[in-house]
């Protein structure tokens, strides 16, 4: 087990290197440079290259670039002047891994929660309630979805504050409007998966050696169906805690989300790769995780490199 | 045996950090939560005002960024030599100055026994460092053309000659002298601007790049200070009572919100959570006849449409400009695309901007073009354009409106598409891309027509004017008129401020009247929802936006 | 007592032909699926409902007195009414011909992006799952970088090369697409290839792509097309996010998320102008999900013939 994760380990950083690797690129690729305004002018623009190493030839900067990252320097934002883009991020993150946190145990919880009662009493009303409300979260856009409550619960009940990140009041509408999507994705999966498990060969053998109902629900199917659920996590677990453009947006949240978009648009290079490092390198932890979770869960997967 | 060890391992983990996550609402990291009062107005007898920004203040550093955002925030923190209140030029850090008669020294006397808040002493030398720093290459600065009018300020920023060059000097603790490239009516004005205000060398060597990056690494001698900064979610300035002029300073506190929707920004603004706020348009109607008090301000950002004039584009022809001009509805464009709040334009200076004694728009109105599409005469000269393009209709003249991704851009170009088919029978093709290509397609004139603007650094008709000099740098446009080029320059050293408007009219005047070298279609006007107690607020459209030095909360 | 004799028996030799035969009336997968899919009611509607939207997606802009992008100063922002069925957007464009205008975005979008992707991540995810070792290395480490590269990048690019417009949008969807069926696919297929049926296939030295076409692929055609179901609305909301950070199709072309961002901004004001296309979309997503529910049930080898 120790060897199969070090060597998961070992992939990561090759894949975080490739990937930085191409984004370097990429980003160089956009339309414009970071420091384009209709002002600008060539001979401030020259200056403003040269003190950002950009006047370098390509490969040069590449490899500075490389070994910054290697030392864990991510280097300056070229456009929140005098703030590192380390810095940023440890300023926005904690703000929406906070936000991100409580939408995942609102939505696994509720989502686990409507999958398998939606199974367990499959093609009766209360089944096709429980669909109608998982369905319901993943048939409005988050902007709408967003919107929605913060006018209803905000606006005109005025039960809920309708932007900011300051008391525990603050955090409910903006999670629940990260968590409906996955609420909803997570209990329909877990309904589809439950509905697999209650036919299984397992089930019919549990039964047949005498199990009460409440052990073969638990021990059995729910332990069995969980695995999906699983799969998708990873990612899922990954994009929600390092944020989301549009909710953060709209509540007047200092998360992550909108540096995503806003480096993209200015061509920020630092704070771009910056940010797709720390993504890259989230999401390949969470899926290696879940990998791991994976074997232990199904007992019929068995992990390769395993040993004894 | 071992993997039932690590499933609890692991799920121990991940439930404790839900657990954790869960029990501590609201705790951000290590920062408490600050005040718990964010409702603006009157909390325990501070007085403080609390408005909205979409988008953090990028950088603090006075002479390292160009945002109006930044520089609003500036004019709070530090005193500069003048301070400018609506356009009102005053003394600042400066008691008196005076200027020689060729208009190119200035030399400024500051007041006695300033201060910066860490206590050390206000000394001419931080002004003449903080010009230096502006100009200097190796910061790096780009906002430094607002300086290439100080002398050699263009050589010290190409790196061709030393700092020590530049016409900036300290005579002795207490006296600036400058020295300019050319007469400027308006640097007065413009010395106000936070990018002309001091530095402290001993900081910036200390701090280097993150200089001002956060509120104990830079020193203020303004009215305000800044206390606290949250990047990405507030910025707070409290009173500064070391200031020279403490007594007039009435709040005890600004706080900047960073909130990107401007909707939600309202909606805060209903539930007290802030005291100014920014109304998106098409929101106006609804609020400017209710219970609430609202204020429009111009932003001094002029928009019209670029025409690429350069051989071979649809544009060089003048006919076809001119039918652009006649076959347009400004009142209907302005209309549709912003609910009529802004204004629709027919010329290119901001009537608002100052002339010798006036303002510019009273000194010399001026209406080249039309309000409402003149069919009879863009007919005329669209049938000459036909000729002369060698085509057989208008429908054969395909045009391409380059626009960018915001909803406001859309919208625009949507119109002005809809509206150039239909009174001109020309084709329209819309060309939509990001912001950073579409300004980069316009320094290499890829382009046909494209709806853009500026906003002026100064409050003089020159500052828009500029712009469209033969060689000038930021001439996009490809217009190039020999007679416009000698009028600026003329202009640039007449020294008598009458003479000198009547040659920047002129200029004006030939550039529409004669060439139609671009398409004026609106001035934009902001409108905020203000809180009814602040007196004393205002909104100018150079050098600032928000100003809150003097505003005061009415019991 | 009859004796047993050699002569009463005969040699008709091997018949392979009916070696696997089924002696019931043969139901063919598809049609089996079909039959079960009309008794399903719910299912059965939300189908027709989505072919309702499609022809209105293709006929309404064609019948309409009104053009999609024709602007009206007097008709802004009008409510429902006989003579604008869906009201007028605050350019005063006709809604009703602008919906089905953006319909015809949206599903296109939608659909093409969708079955790409399920196509294609079905189809590496098979092979990564089913092989397993190397090859499920490389390719899950593709998947890693792909799922690491911002999708925002990607279509500005694209974009830039291409430019703007529906053909643009779904390529971009495309490129990292297929990566969320290619990871759930794997991980059913790693499940199945541990299981009885497939050991004796094995053993009966059936070949690979017998086993994966015969064996694996109808036990997962369920789960593909749940999960196909899901992915429609997924590439429908893509569209709206890019519509929503401005990246979406070429003015004054629209689609159900350009319409539900410029609603939004009116929600206060005009609530219709942003429930039209929300209910459009949200009823889309409702028949979708529900029709892959239903073929779902309708797909699975194990609720095969039964009613």
């Amino acid at each position: 087990m120790a060897k199969y994760i070090l060597k998961r380990v070992l992939l990561a950083v090759v894949t975080l290197f490739v990937l930085t690797s191409i984004v370097f690129v990429l980003v160089r690729l956009l339309p414009g440079d970071p420091f384009s305004n209709p002002k600008m002018t060539p001979e401030i623009k020259a200056n403003l290259e040269a003190y950002y190493g950009l006047d370098k030839p390509l490969p040069v900067q590449y490899v500075t670039y490389m070994k910054n990252v290697f030392h864990g320097d991510l280097g300056y934002s070229m456009k929140y002047e005098g703030r590192t883009v380390n810095r940023i991020i440890a300023e926005s993150f904690p703000y929406s891994a906070d936000l991100g946190i409580r939408a995942l145990c609102f939505a696994f919880f509720f989502g686990i929660i409507l999958g398998i009662i939606a199974a367990l009493n499959r093609g009766k009303k209360l089944d096709f309630v429980c669909i109608l409300i998982a369905i319901i979260g993943t048939s409005i856009p988050d902007f709408i979805m967003g919107s929605l409550l913060q006018y209803f619960f905000g606006i005109k009940w005025q039960l809920l504050p309708v932007a900011q990140y300051t008391s525990f009041k603050h955090t409910i509408l903006p999670s629940i409007a990260v968590g409906f999507y996955t609420l909803a994705s997570v209990s329909r999966l877990m309904r589809s998966s439950m509905l697999e498990v209650v036919t299984s060969d397992y089930t019919k053998t549990a039964r047949a050696k005498g199990l009460s109902e409440f052990r073969v629900t638990f021990k059995h199917q729910i332990r069995n169906a969980i695995t999906p659920i699983i799969t998708i996590m990873g990612p899922t677990v990954a994009s929600v805690l390092t944020g989301t453009f549009v909710i953060e947006a709209l509540f007047a949240i200092p998360g992550m989300g909108k540096h995503y978009v806003d480096s993209i648009n200015m061509s920020d290079y630092t704070l771009v790769l910056g940010m797709t490092i720390f993504y890259g390198a989230f999401l390949v932890i969470a899926i290696l995780i879940v990998d791991i979770l994976y074997g232990i869960v199904d007992p019929r997967i068995r992990l390769s490199g395993k040993k004894g | 045996m071992k993997k039932k060890v690590l499933a609890a391992i692991l799920a121990m983990a991940m439930t404790a950090a839900l657990a954790t996550g869960c029990s501590t609402p609201g705790s951000k990291g290590n920062s408490d939560s600050g005040s718990s009062d964010e409702g603006g107005s009157e909390s325990g007898g501070k007085k403080r005002i609390t408005y909205t920004l979409r988008e953090d203040v990028p950088s603090m550093d006075p002479q390292n960024s160009n945002s109006i955002s930044a520089s609003s925030a500036n004019i709070h923190v530090l005193a500069c030599l003048t301070r400018n209140v609506e356009g009102e030029v005053k003394g600042d850090a400066a008691e008196k100055w005076e200027v020689s008669d060729d208009g190119l020294v200035y030399t400024f006397h500051l007041r006695d026994g300033l201060k910066w808040n860490d206590g050390e002493d206000v000394t001419a030398e931080d002004y003449v460092y903080g010009m230096q720093r502006l100009m200097d290459p190796e910061v790096a600065s780009d906002y430094a053309f607002i300086g290439y009018i100080l002398k050699n300020g263009a050589a010290v920023n190409t790196g061709d000659v030393a700092v020590e060059e530049l016409g900036v000097k300290a005579l002795d603790d207490k006296t600036v002298e400058i020295t300019l490239e050319h007469p400027a009516v308006y640097f007065e004005a413009m010395v106000s601007m936070c990018s002309f205000g001091p530095a402290r060398k001993d900081l910036v060597e200390k701090y280097g790049a993150e200089y001002a990056a956060d509120p104990e690494k830079a020193a203020y001698n303004g009215p305000f200070v800044m206390s606290e900064w949250k990047h990405g979610d507030e910025l707070i300035m409290t009173k500064n009572p070391d200031y020279w002029d403490a007594d007039s300073i009435k709040l005890d506190e600004i706080c900047i919100k960073t909130v990107a929707e401007a909707k939600t920004g309202v909606a805060m603004f209903e539930q007290d959570e802030v005291d100014i706020t920014i109304v998106p348009s098409e929101m106006v109607t609804q609020y400017v006849d209710s219970e609430f008090n609202t204020e429009a301000y111009f932003t001094g950002a002029d928009d019209y449409i670029m025409l690429n004039q350069t051989e071979g584009k649809p544009f060089a022809n003048k006919n076809l400009r001119f039918a652009m001009n006649y076959g347009l509805n400004r009142k209907e464009y302005n209309t549709l695309v912003n609910y009529d709040t802004y204004v629709a334009a027919q010329r290119l200076v901001l009537p608002d901007v100052t002339s010798a004694d006036t303002t510019y728009g009273e000194a010399y109105p001026f209406e080249p073009f039309p309000l409402e599409n003149d069919d009879a005469k863009a007919k005329e000269y669209l049938d000459k354009a036909v000729s002369e393009l060698g085509v057989s209709s208008p429908a054969d003249i395909e045009i391409t409106l380059l626009t960018t991704d915001t909803e406001g851009a859309k919208k625009q170009a949507e119109v002005l598409k809809e509206q150039y088919e239909k009174n001109l029978g020309i084709k329209v093709e819309i060309d939509q891309v990001t912001y950073k290509e579409r300004l980069e397609r316009e320094q290499v004139l890829d382009y046909d027509m494209v709806v853009t603007g500026w906003v002026p650094d100064y409050s003089d008709a020159y500052s828009y004017l500029e712009l469209w000099i033969s060689d000038g740098q930021y001439n996009h446009s490809g217009y190039n008129n020999p007679k416009y080029d000698e009028l600026l320059e003329a202009s640039t050293t007449e020294t008598d401020a009458k003479a000198r408007q009547d040659l920047l009219f002129e200029a004006e005047r030939i550039f529409l009247e004669e060439d139609a070298a671009l398409v004026p279609l609106q001035l934009r006007q902001d409108t905020y929802l203000v809180n009814p107690k602040i007196e004393n607020f205002n909104v100018y459209f150079v050098g600032y936006d928000f100003n809150l030095v003097y505003a005061d909360l009415a019991e | 007592m009859a004796e047993i004799t050699k002569e009463r028996f005969k040699v008709i030799g091997k018949n392979t032909k009916s070696m696997e035969s089924i002696s019931r009336p043969n139901i063919g997968y598809w049609q089996d699926a079909w039959r079960r899919i009309r008794k399903n009611k719910i299912a059965f509607f939300s189908l027709c409902l989505i072919i309702l939207y499609i022809l209105l997606a293709i006929f309404a802009p064609m019948f309409s007195q009104y053009d999609f992008a024709t602007q009206s100063v007097e008709k802004m922002s009008q409510p429902p009414s006989s003579e604008h069925w869906f009201g007028t957007d605050s350019l005063g464009r006709d809604l009703w011909v602008r919906s089905w205008m953006g319909a015809r975005v949206s599903l296109t979008i939608g659909f093409a992006a969708s079955i790409i992707n399920a196509f294609v991540g079905s189809i590496m995810g098979g092979i990564s799952g089913f092989y397993g070792g190397k090859v499920d290395m490389l390719i899950q480490r593709i998947v890693d970088v792909l799922y690491g590269i911002p999708s925002m990048i990607v279509t500005i690019l694209l974009m830039v090369v291409i430019g703007n417009g529906v053909h643009c949008l779904i390529i971009a969807m495309c490129i990292v697409g297929w990566i969320g069926s290619c990871r759930f696919v794997r991980g059913e297929v790693l499940k199945l290839r541990e299981s009885d049926f497939v050991a004796a296939a094995r053993i009966l030295g059936v070949p690979d792509i017998v086993i994966i076409v015969k064996h694996i692929l109808p036990n997962i055609m369920g789960l593909i097309i749940t999960n196909l179901t899901m992915a429609i609305p997924g590439a429908i909301f893509q569209e709206a996010f890019l519509s929503y950070i401005g990246l979406g199709i070429k003015p004054p072309g629209c689609s159900w998320g350009v319409l539900a961002k410029e609603g939004i901004a009116q929600l206060r004001i005009h609530p219709y102008q942003v429930v039209i296309p929300a209910a459009l979309i949200c009823t889309t997503m409702l028949a979708l999900n529900l029709l892959g529910d239903g073929l779902r049930d309708a797909f699975d080898p194990k609720l095969r013939g039964t009613e």
